[in-house]
């Protein structure tokens, strides 16, 4: 049995996750609320350890395919487990499990019943399951599966709360979103008719023999591309859904908006771009060159957005553009060492991005107070809050012993590897305007008198503080040890980049 | 809507059309068609009756809670059927290679796994259409 798990695990991820996203509908009977909570927080803990499993085996003996149905890989269905599903399934993992712990402390309060509540834990599975999907996905087809379901669960999940700014923000995410749909699924309708394959290795087997004879056709095929998932995870001047729809989802929503569901269509665009084009004809076009350059601008630009915002969450969210700047700004490098930096980032931004979000939540329900500039002298009464605030807040600015530091050094050894310094400056630009939009949240709280009598707030739930004070640990503990997570992504980077260029 | 020939023509048809939805979801691996479509047309007879009879009496005949049921149920059959592959230690989805007999070709049972695959798959998509009809009719609030 034991056996037969481990040699299914890739598949079983996916199931388990569906499948009890499915059973969770029917549990409306269950009377007690905290069990079915329980229940969706346990299956996560259940797939991240699978996920564990699958990024050691992925370190210790390499890559490998699991055939779906026992179709070998043109006709049926393959699932690709390698570095880049590694560092992806342990990213999710370790967001999933302390935003939905702290989610399940006042979700049907949040939402408004408890039929929707179960709605949302079944969205929040559905997107944890389309994400893993894309993680270990290894065809065309499924990959579009995924980027759909991963889609709809996320412009769902914005609407949980219903009211009217939540509905509006759904529907400017749901145009945009299915138009960026419609660009993915064009250019994998180019590359079908191209190659006549939809399985990844497949269409890279067909195309390092074939592509001289179709240059434009591949270059429109990578434009959609780079349209479709740059639209979706929101890519610098495709970014204008996202403030909008993480600022005023619930706060377990944003969380895992920002940190994961953004995250997964960067790892379907690397695995087209790298899986199936291959790295030499990526590098033949100037199609990193555009991604540098549009990340660069990402995180400069994102940082000035967030800079101007009073509103905390509003902040968060053109914070989050930013950093999507950096993760592009690795790719966009082409090199081992710049690609690197960009997949560690995904995780250390993610982790960092899900507290920030979590604390900004919880300072936004205890007090009321929205706006940055009314937080003065709070930081006193709600220190844990705070207090993981700051933490994030370091991690975000890339101070040492935090997990920030870790991928923005990865990435400014990159750019320097490279040559290229303008990179180094916009890097180093974008973590000293990160230190001037989120220092001053700190500032305020601790160090200005407010004028008005404090109303004494409680701080928040036993659970809700664990969850903050466990993403605060794993920050520390990936700026302590970086060793396995480097690894992995260096790993990850070596086998997408392949041999071509070491340069 | 409270039209007699309405009511007697659906009250007419819409046992030809279950059979054809039914027939359509069964022989999805022998005959055009298949869960999906075989599904939707099933879905239809039922929306057709509550269009025609009213809300409140397709909701007598089926309930809200009850079509959630189904619709999960699918799901979780299909999954259920994948697992039988890893059961009998081989892969999701093993039909023939995990030992289940194929049957008679061209017969109705000759897909092994696949029937009961498709089945799930046209129960869900049927419930699902009813619940997208009936949260849409419910919008109005």
């Amino acid at each position: 049995m034991a056996a037969a798990v481990k040699d299914n695990l890739p598949v079983l991820l996916i199931v388990t996750l569906l499948s009890s996203a499915y059973l969770l509908p029917i549990l409306t009977r269950v009377r007690k609320f905290r069990l079915v909570e329980f229940f969706a927080v346990f299956v996560l803990a259940l797939t991240f350890t699978g996920g564990v499993v699958l990024a050691y085996k992925v370190l210790a003996t390499g890559a490998f395919n699991y055939i779906v149905g026992g179709w070998p890989a043109p006709w049926g269905i393959e699932l690709t487990i390698n570095a880049l599903s590694g560092i992806f399934l342990l990213t999710i993992g370790l967001v999933t499990i302390p935003i939905l712990l702290y989610a399940s402390a006042d979700l049907v309060e949040e939402v408004g019943s408890r039929q929707r509540a179960i709605w949302f834990l079944t969205l929040f599975l559905l997107l944890t399951a389309a994400a893993s999907g894309l993680a270990v996905t290894g065809d065309m087809f499924n990959i579009f599966v995924f980027v759909e379901v991963a889609t709809i669960a996320s412009c769902a999940i914005v609407s949980a709360r219903n009211d009217a700014a939540s509905v509006e923000a759904t529907f400017k995410y749901l145009m945009l979103a299915t138009i960026g749909s419609g660009f993915v699924l064009l250019g994998i309708g180019f590359l079908y008719m191209l190659t006549g394959n939809l399985n990844l290795n497949f269409i890279n087997m067909e195309l390092s023999t074939t592509w001289h004879n179709y240059p434009t056709a591949l270059w429109m095929a990578m434009s959609f591309f780079t349209v479709g998932f740059g639209v979706k995870s929101a890519l610098f001047p495709l970014h204008v859904w996202l403030p909008d729809a993480h600022s005023t989802a619930i706060t377990p929503a944003s969380a895992v908006l920002s940190s994961l569901a953004v995250k997964g269509y960067i790892v379907a665009l690397l695995k087209v771009f790298y899986l199936a084009v291959g790295a030499k004809i990526i590098f033949a076009l100037p199609i990193t060159n555009i991604l540098l350059l549009l990340g660069m601008i990402a995180i400069i630009a994102g940082a000035l957005f967030a800079l101007s915002q009073d509103e905390l969450k509003r902040r968060l969210a053109f914070s989050t553009v930013s950093q999507i700047g950096y993760i592009f700004l690795g790719i966009g490098l082409g090199t081992i060492q710049g690609l690197a930096g960009g997949l560690l980032h995904i995780l250390s931004h993610g982790i960092t991005k899900a507290l920030l979000f979590l604390a900004a939540g919880t300072i936004v329900k205890r007090t009321g107070k929205t706006r940055i500039s009314h937080l003065s002298g709070l930081g006193f009464e709600m220190p844990i809050t705070f207090g993981v605030f700051a933490v994030g807040t370091l991690s975000m600015i890339g101070i040492p012993l935090f997990s920030g530091f870790v991928s923005k050094w990865q990435l400014l050894l990159g750019s320097l590897e490279k040559g290229n310094y303008l990179a180094v400056l916009v890097l180093i630009g974008g973590s000293l305007l990160a230190a001037a939009y989120l220092l001053p949240v700190l500032r305020v709280a601790f160090f200005q008198k407010s004028e008005e009598e404090q109303i004494r707030e409680p701080e928040a739930p036993y659970v809700q503080k664990v969850a903050m004070l466990f993403l605060a640990v794993v920050i520390i503990f990936v700026g302590m040890f970086p060793g396995i997570f480097l690894e992995l992504a260096r790993q990850a980077a070596e086998s997408l980049l392949g041999m071509e260029v070491l340069l | 809507m409270t039209d007699f020939v309405l009511k007697r023509m659906v009250a007419l048809l819409l046992p030809f059309v279950q059979m054809f939805g039914l027939y359509v979801i069964f022989h999805g691996h022998l005959s055009p068609g298949g869960s999906f479509s075989g599904g939707i047309v099933t879905g239809l007879g039922l929306i057709a009756f509550s269009l025609v009879f009213g809300i409140e009496r397709s909701e007598e005949k089926i309930t809200e809670r009850m079509t959630t049921l189904i619709e999960s149920f699918g799901a979780l059959w299909y999954g259920a059927m994948g697992l039988v592959g890893i059961l009998r230690g081989t892969s999701f989805l093993m039909n023939k290679g995990s030992g289940i007999s194929l049957g008679v070709p061209g017969k109705l049972y000759s897909g092994g796994l696949i029937l009961l695959i498709t089945l799930g798959v046209g129960l869900k998509v049927a419930s699902t259409m009813v619940t997208l009809f009936t949260s849409l009719m419910e919008e109005e609030d």
